[in-house]
């Protein structure tokens, strides 16, 4: 079993707040981890402290990527080793060309692992015909990163992103909130055509529905910073039925 | 009383403009205390929205252009309409057929509403999934969820004469409901026809619960019978969009050139949920269109996108 990731007893928080409070998981090449929570429960947190954001403090535990130390490394070296993060707001940044923004990451990639960068041609033609499994079209490609995308048009370029870039641990934070059944759909298929033995995913949702197109091999309940429970996907229709209460109630009196 | 204390003997212009206006105020008030319940039975709730939205009516009267909102729409041809005495109680013309009114038809889900009153011979409302709801509201006073929202947004957010005075009309319209996670794919439409001269107050409430999504079609027009009538609706929509529900709206105003039309949308949408509205206005003399969103919380995107067409003397005002 090719361990991809292994969280031990991670705690972190932010301006002197712990929102974390001891995460264990384990993923393995080929899973689909689905965290369902609430508001404020720590599943954006976690994907940020994954990636690498700044502004979070590690204050205990360890975070194991391919045999490194994850928390060791820059944001760049974690996304030059693998990790992607489809960002849950992705941001507007006018000015910067589509394009011109994914060559660099990608040739970035390349440069880490001994290679030369791509030539534009290449390129053009990888990104064209990668494109079309988010049902786009190429004339996104000509314009600045996300401006005046609509929100499922974001979500949906954070998956050919990911296509592109092609990562071994993907990371997507809520990436179905605010999607008509249309592009959730579209989202969906471009996720499960990147499914493979050496991938993983992190499937950060709060809605049940996304996980009926992108069936998980594991759902986590993530409840003031903790892992509550875990199941499989059943657990997340019973989550979308009944709520969160009765899994705050058992585990606090497991606490007990 | 509809007869104000007499004007001075030297009444200045102001005088006589607000003696008008005082006059138009009390002949919509006569009005709605004229009206008879299209309902069969009226709650007490239901009663209470409207006494209040009446008394707030009589308070602030129609806007003049004066107001800052209104300042480039003169509500006067509204105002001071006078229509033959409205047959509330039944179709007075020869009632429309599917055939005759084919060309307002855009949809196989519809209700139909003809002079204000549900036609549940023009509608077509078969083959719903369940737990979805499209019904006229007077049949709907029992649902939980026209309790929850009727009346809670657009007289509630916006100070608006017009929709005081839809609100204390209220009576037949139209309730379209959707439950958690039920996708209605087909395209639904809301009919609304006038066939003669007369005063309208088409209401509808569009429920979108957690993860729903629906496309409603909203269609104001005349059927052949209303020719160069004058008439005049004023209309009110509410839609309320549940956390990540998805509402495509329509609005297609295709009344007559003589027409006058006062029209409210206001949405009122949770977290992550997504609103698009295309509104067409192609008919009316004097046509006022208002839209209104609130946003109560993240990831909400909410699109208003209008086409105008206008041509001669017509008059069309967005806000």
């Amino acid at each position: 079993m090719n361990t991809i990731l292994e969280i031990r007893d991670l705690h972190a928080g932010i301006e002197g707040h712990e929102i974390l409070r001891g995460i264990d998981l384990t993923v393995n090449a080929g899973e689909v981890h689905a965290i369902m929570g609430l508001n404020g429960s720590g599943k954006s947190t976690l994907a940020a402290v994954l990636a690498g954001r700044e502004e979070y403090e590690i204050t205990r535990g360890e975070v194991i990527y391919k045999g490194r130390d994850l928390l060791e490394m820059a944001p760049e070296e974690r996304a030059n080793e693998g990790v992607f993060l489809a960002f849950q707001y992705p941001v507007e940044i006018p000015g910067v060309n589509n394009t011109t923004f994914l060559k660099a990451a990608y040739d970035a990639k390349r440069e880490y692992h001994g290679q030369e960068p791509l030539d534009a041609a290449s390129f053009l033609k990888l990104a064209r015909e990668r494109i079309k499994s988010v049902e786009m079209d190429n004339e996104f490609l000509k314009r600045s990163v996300n401006e005046g995308f609509s929100g499922g048009e974001k979500k949906r370029f954070e998956i050919f992103q990911m296509a592109v870039l092609e990562p071994q641990l993907a990371i997507l934070d809520e990436t179905d909130s605010g999607l008509d059944i249309d592009a959730l759909r579209v989202v969906a298929e471009g996720v499960n055509k990147l499914r493979s033995d050496e991938r993983a995913f992190i499937v950060i949702t709060h809605y049940q529905r996304l996980l009926n197109y992108i069936v998980p091999n594991f759902v986590h309940v993530l409840i003031d910073g903790r892992i509550a429970r875990s199941g499989g996907k059943e657990l997340a229709l019973e989550l979308d039925e009944r709520g969160y209460d009765w899994i705050k109630t058992e585990a606090g009196a497991e606490a007990v | 009383m509809p007869n104000a204390t007499p004007a001075p003997t030297l009444a200045s212009p102001d005088d006589s403009r607000q003696t008008a206006r005082e006059n138009a105020r009390d002949q919509y008030l006569q009005r709605v205390d004229a009206h008879q319940s299209t309902c069969n039975d009226y709650p007490a709730w239901l009663q209470a929205i409207r006494a209040s939205a009446r008394a707030r009516f009589a308070e602030i009267g129609f806007p003049t252009t004066r107001d800052e909102e209104w300042k480039y729409t003169d509500v006067a041809p509204m105002a001071n309409l006078s229509v033959v005495a409205p047959q509330l109680n039944g179709i007075s013309h020869q009632a429309p057929t599917l055939d005759s009114i084919a060309a307002q038809v855009f949809a196989d889900l519809r209700l139909v509403f003809l002079d204000g009153h549900f036609a549940p011979q023009l509608s077509a409302i078969e083959n719903l999934p369940p737990g979805v709801i499209v019904a006229d509201l007077c049949d709907s006073l029992q649902h939980p969820a026209v309790q929850q929202h009727l009346a809670q947004y657009a007289t509630k957010t916006e100070d608006d004469a017009f929709t005081a005075l839809n609100t204390a009309m209220l009576g037949s319209g139209a309730f379209i409901y959707v439950p958690a996670n039920v996708v209605l794919e087909t395209p639904l439409q809301l009919l609304w026809l006038h066939s003669q001269e007369l005063i309208g107050h088409p209401r509808a409430l569009i429920v979108a619960e957690r993860g729903a999504q629906v496309t409603v079609i909203e269609t104001y027009a005349s059927s052949a019978d209303a020719g160069e009538s004058v008439y005049f609706q004023n209309d009110v929509t509410e839609v309320v969009l549940g956390e990540n529900a998805s509402v495509d709206h329509y609005r297609v105003q295709l009344e007559t050139e003589s027409a006058l039309h006062v029209g409210t949308l206001q949405v009122e949408a949770a977290r992550d949920a997504n609103f698009r509205s295309h509104s067409l206005q192609l008919g009316g003399r004097v046509v006022r269109h208002n839209a209104y969103a609130v946003m109560n919380g993240e990831n909400i995107e909410c699109t208003l996108n209008g086409l105008v067409l206008t041509h001669g003397a017509q008059h069309v005002d967005n806000q």
